[in-house]
């Protein structure tokens, strides 16, 4: 049995970028894409913005992580986002193999929404399940360089931000969980324990996660200080009448990658951390209807660069 | 464990696009002889300019909803050439399977593979079905449309024109019919610019490309044990016909092995070309029992997808 396990993870909020090349061409092209929609693009948008693209903020992450880590090769390299990229007709997943000098696999999961980590995760398991792959990077990725006004995006204060995430597939802890003797931070990183994606939710967000949340606790001795609950404002507000564990609100401005971001600021806020055994996280699509969870040991604090 | 395609359908549209008027629209006359005669293209299947991709794919379902229910579809995969095809929160997939009772089927995209996208859409559906034992059917959706792109867009110089179409398919588990034997991908990645790809390396490009193509299908033959003579169809990519006249002419295929007939009249069409050719086979009624093919796609930044499937 086979799991990933985080090895390092790479957090950054990115300020302005590069100019973009071809500006004028980027703008027709998107006039003609939004013109067929029925939309308009506002004319300078994309010249006001901070005009990050994926390729870019890919790389910076990569180079922050070389400083820490030595990554010899990977057998997969995964991009994952909710914004689209700023520039299109640009494989982002070949320009970064290639630019490192890495042999692997790649692909761009598309189409997620918010769900993207919890999709990037739920096929990486796979892959890993089925021995496909050793050494994975992950790459969470938003920029918001949009050829329109986005009024969301304005009000949330939406940030450029990346989350890169050094994985590792190692062989699953025969013991069972519950057999485990209780213990506090991993030290060997994060281990993806737990994946689960209820479909057709539609308002019973509420219901559904405590019954979720229930199956785990259950076998893996959930207490109210040994657990982590890592998700949206309105889905842990869901929460709050049915339990009494620890809640972590994730913010608004960082989207995809919002529950990195958010455990993060929590460790460097040292609110007490080392108590936690295992860090749930958890995401509604914005349609309302799917349900994603992911629950990891809790190793964070030893990973995130 | 794998599946077995139990369903297909194409939306190809009837306006075309001649090699003339693509090349003549872009100051590019001088090259019409040599798409007409070398590369043996002579037009694509294009949309009328107000039509939306979700009306695209949406053609190409109904189809497919006449040949089969699509109740059973338990996740949809969809493969795309364009990393960008709608504005921001338009929505398409949404859209498309609400249209179709399919909205709380789970769904994602796969892209940056170019047009051999659909190439690793197979692979994960495979993962899906090997993961999920409630997943019996996977709906794989591809399409991409140039319509609301600058002219451009069509084009790639001494290489291929591309039209607009899309393509249902569905994944079954049980399915015994065109199952799939074997994937195989290679990337290379030393041509990741695409579309923006160096003069320098288009050349280099050109001359390994027809080697690579070769290798790619042996390779696969290898996996799945299995020869030449083995093969009784290569269902080609649609960029152009001197690709596959080259490809027999340096490998060991015959001509009578590789389904070619369509491409001067499709040309290109991103990710579906494999796809479209394979319903276009399908339908002739010239697959026998036992027969086993091979889809081949090749995607701009050096991606080649290769599938075998036994009729």
């Amino acid at each position: 049995m086979k799991q990933l396990c985080i090895e390092k993870i790479v957090l950054q909020t990115f300020g302005q970028g590069q100019p973009v090349s071809q500006l004028d061409r980027l703008n027709v092209f998107h006039q003609e894409l939004f013109s067929r929609f029925n939309q308009t693009i506002h004319p300078t948008a994309i010249q006001e913005g901070k005009q990050n693209t994926y390729a870019a903020m890919g790389q910076v992450l990569i180079d922050r992580l070389n400083d820490v880590y030595t990554i010899h090769d990977i057998d997969l390299l995964v991009l994952t986002y909710q914004l689209p990229d700023l520039t299109p007709m640009v494989s982002t997943v070949s320009r970064l193999l290639y630019h490192n000098g890495w042999s692997g696999q790649g692909f761009a999961l598309s189409n997620t929404g918010i769900d993207a980590p919890y999709v990037a995760f739920d096929v990486l398991r796979n892959y890993a399940s089925q021995g496909l792959c050793e050494h994975v990077l992950l790459f969470i990725l938003e920029q918001t360089t949009l050829p329109m006004i986005d009024p969301d995006i304005s009000r949330r204060g939406v940030r450029d931000a990346g989350v890169l995430l050094k994985l590792k597939v190692v062989e699953a802890d025969t013991a069972p969980p519950t057999d485990a003797p209780a213990r506090t931070l991993n030290h060997h990183g994060p281990r993806l324990l737990h994946m689960s994606h209820v479909a057709r939710i539609e308002n019973e967000s509420g219901i559904h996660l405590v019954n979720q949340l229930n199956l785990l606790a259950e076998e893996y001795t959930f207490t109210r200080h040994n657990v982590l609950l890592v998700g949206k404002k309105k889905l842990l507000d869901l929460l709050r009448p049915y339990v009494d564990y620890r809640l972590l609100e994730t913010a608004d401005a960082h989207m995809a990658p919002g529950s990195f971001f958010a455990l993060d600021s929590f460790i460097k806020q040292k609110r007490g951390i080392e108590e936690i055994e295992y860090v749930w996280m958890i995401d509604v699509d914005e349609r309302n209807r799917c349900l994603y969870t992911m629950l990891f040991t809790n190793g964070f604090p030893f990973v995130i660069v | 464990m794998g599946f077995g395609i139990s369903s297909i359908a194409t939306y190809v549209p009837h306006r075309s696009q001649t090699v003339e008027d693509i090349l003549g629209q872009l100051d590019e006359t001088r090259h019409i002889n040599f798409f007409k005669r070398i590369l043996e293209l002579h037009q694509v299947p294009v949309l009328s300019p107000d039509q939306t991709l979700d009306e695209t794919i949406g053609f190409a379902l109904k189809a497919l909803s006449h040949k089969t229910s699509l109740e059973h579809i338990d996740a949809v995969l969809y493969a795309h050439t364009l990393t960008i095809q709608t504005p921001f929160r338009y929505g398409l997939l949404d859209k498309i399977l609400t249209r179709f009772g399919l909205q709380n089927r789970p769904y994602f995209g796969i892209t940056q593979l170019n047009c051999a996208s659909a190439f690793a859409a197979l692979e994960h559906a495979l993962d899906l079905f090997q993961r999920y034992e409630h997943i019996e059917n996977i709906l794989l959706l591809s399409a991409d449309q140039a319509n609301h792109l600058p002219l451009y867009f069509r084009y790639i110089p001494k290489t291929t024109i591309m039209g607009d179409t899309a393509a249902a398919v569905i994944l079954s588990r049980e399915h015994r019919q065109n199952r799939l034997i074997e994937t195989h991908i290679i990337r290379d990645t030393r041509f990741y610019r695409g579309y923006y790809e160096t003069e320098e390396n288009q050349e280099i490009f050109r001359q390994i490309y027809i080697d690579q193509l070769i290798t790619g299908v042996l390779t696969l033959l290898e996996k799945a044990g299995y020869g030449v003579d083995d093969v009784a169809y290569v269902i080609p990519h649609n960029v152009n016909l001197y690709t596959w006249k080259k490809f027999i002419k340096k490998s060991e295929f015959r001509e009578e092995q590789v389904y070619f007939k369509h491409i001067p009249s499709l040309g290109h069409t991103y990710a579906t070309d494999a796809q479209i050719n394979l319903a276009r086979l399908i339908e002739e009624g010239v697959l026998k029992r036992g027969d086993r093919y091979i889809l081949i796609g090749v995607g701009l930044g050096g991606f080649y997808g290769f599938a075998m499937f036994e009729h």
